[in-house]
């Protein structure tokens, strides 16, 4: 038997079946119902399904609990216990995890290979026709005297680190410029306290001028100053 | 919502579950104990219901309650032990029978009834399948089930636990991770894909 009804309708039937619908909108389908043969015939098309779905509710699997029961426990008992696997730091530590992950990075890019790897965080290497303008004293210029040929900057990113934080930018002249003469660069070192690790920076730089060029980068956030030392030892500087 | 096997996982039992599964996290494999006797019966039976065979649920069943003991530490909220082991069964149960595709072995030695769907009078439509046309009604429950097997995976289970197995359609949503609206449009689909393939059988 062909019945036409919509696809609207057909869900509405649905919603009543389940008990979804209002008041309101329970009365308003069955006096539709008593008035639209094609719908109540969907309608009991759709109740006699649902009859035999529910009439295989009633059969239910052939189960022996308790020998279910006895093999799943025997399968536990066999086991581990399911611990909880938490990591947990001790409180004091934390304050370390910043230091340690910097001074990891640091102490990895300080044990290079010279050329061998990339800087962990390329800054931009431009030609700088003029010296930077120093900017009170977050910027300290690399070396005195003739123009720097190169500028290292840290980037936005680093720049948006809390004022504590702590950001060595070393710049060693590329290895090409070693043999040209070139004698001037430039180091820019942002941040607070960044003085004292700004001086380092640059004897460093007098100490090695010749070797290739390299960027470390060191950012903490300890405002502690003994762990602000330890992360200056850490990277040798 | 009646019978045996309704779902277990209320909010009743929400506290107790934790409870229970706290203990096991603290060693105490009794209380495991504890929760499978209260969900052994109804994760065998919607095993039941996705594989078609009583010895392939039991498997299924055993094997999910087994991954959840190894697993229970994971589980975000210890209250929703029961949804979240009925998931595991269920995906048990879709993966197996992915990996058996030839087809359910189905067991029809057992009972078979009704239960009170309502006509279009509102009256309820008893007798439908009564205890004269048993034979007829086991028959017809085979149809039932091979027709069950051919809707795609969402909509037999939104349909299984929905209207065989008596599920609150949210714990549906949960299980299914989708919204109370998407399990409603899956039992639409799958009752009218029943009714397509059913075809004159659902006649009077």
């Amino acid at each position: 038997m062909r019945i036409r009804v919509s696809t609207q309708d057909e869900f509405l039937l649905n919603r009543l079946l389940d008990g979804d619908l209002d008041a309101d909108q329970e009365a308003m389908l069955r006096r539709r119902l008593e008035a639209e043969p094609d719908l109540k015939a969907a309608y009991d098309r759709l109740v006699r399904l649902e009859a035999a779905l529910r009439a295989c509710r009633d059969s239910r699997p052939q189960f022996d609990q308790a020998a279910f029961h006895e093999r799943l426990m025997q399968a536990v008992a066999a086991e581990r216990s399911p611990a909880v696997r938490v990591f947990r730091i001790p409180s004091p530590l934390w304050a370390l995890v910043p230091l340690a992950a910097a001074a990891a990075i640091a102490l990895l890019v300080w044990s290079r290979v010279p050329g061998d790897i990339r800087p962990l965080r390329t800054a931009p290497l431009a030609q700088a026709p003029q010296p930077p303008a120093p900017a009170a004293d977050e910027t300290v210029p690399g070396e005195r005297g003739p123009a720097p040929d190169a500028v290292v900057s840290a980037s936005d990113a680093v720049a948006d680190a809390p004022a504590a934080a702590v950001l060595a930018v070393r710049f060693v002249r590329p290895a090409e410029a070693a043999g040209s003469g070139a004698t001037s660069g430039a180091i820019e070192v942002r941040f607070a306290r960044s003085q004292e690790l700004a001086d380092r920076v640059r004897a460093r730089d007098a100490a090695e001028l010749a070797v290739p060029s390299n960027f470390v980068y060191i950012a903490g956030v300890n405002r502690d100053e003994g762990a602000y030392r330890a992360l200056l030892d850490a990277a040798a500087l | 919502m009646s019978g045996p096997d309704r779902p277990g996982f209320t909010e009743g039992t929400a506290e107790r579950d934790a409870a229970w599964v706290q203990a096991t996290l603290a060693g105490d494999k009794a209380a495991f104990g504890k929760l499978a006797q209260a969900y052994e019966r109804q994760a065998v039976a919607t095993a039941y219901r996705l594989l078609g065979n009583s010895h392939d649920a039991a498997e299924v069943a055993q094997d999910a309650f087994l991954r959840a003991y190894r697993s229970l530490g994971r589980l975000k909220d210890p209250r929703r032990f029961g949804a979240w082991l009925l998931r595991i069964v269920s995906n048990l149960s879709l993966n197996a029978r992915r990996s058996r595709r030839a087809g359910p072995t189905l067991t029809l030695d057992e009972q078979w009834g009704t239960d009170g769907a309502t006509g279009s009078d509102g009256q309820p439509m008893t007798g439908t399948l009564g205890p004269d046309r048993r034979v007829e009604g086991q028959e017809f429950a085979g149809v039932i089930q091979a027709a069950l097997e051919r809707l795609p995976d969402k909509q037999r289970l939104a349909l299984v636990l929905f209207t065989i197995e008596g599920w609150p359609q949210k714990d549906i949503a949960e299980l299914l991770q989708c919204s109370l609206e998407n399990v409603k449009w899956h039992v639409f689909q799958a009752r009218r894909r029943l009714r397509e393939m059913l075809g004159d059988q659902l006649e009077a």
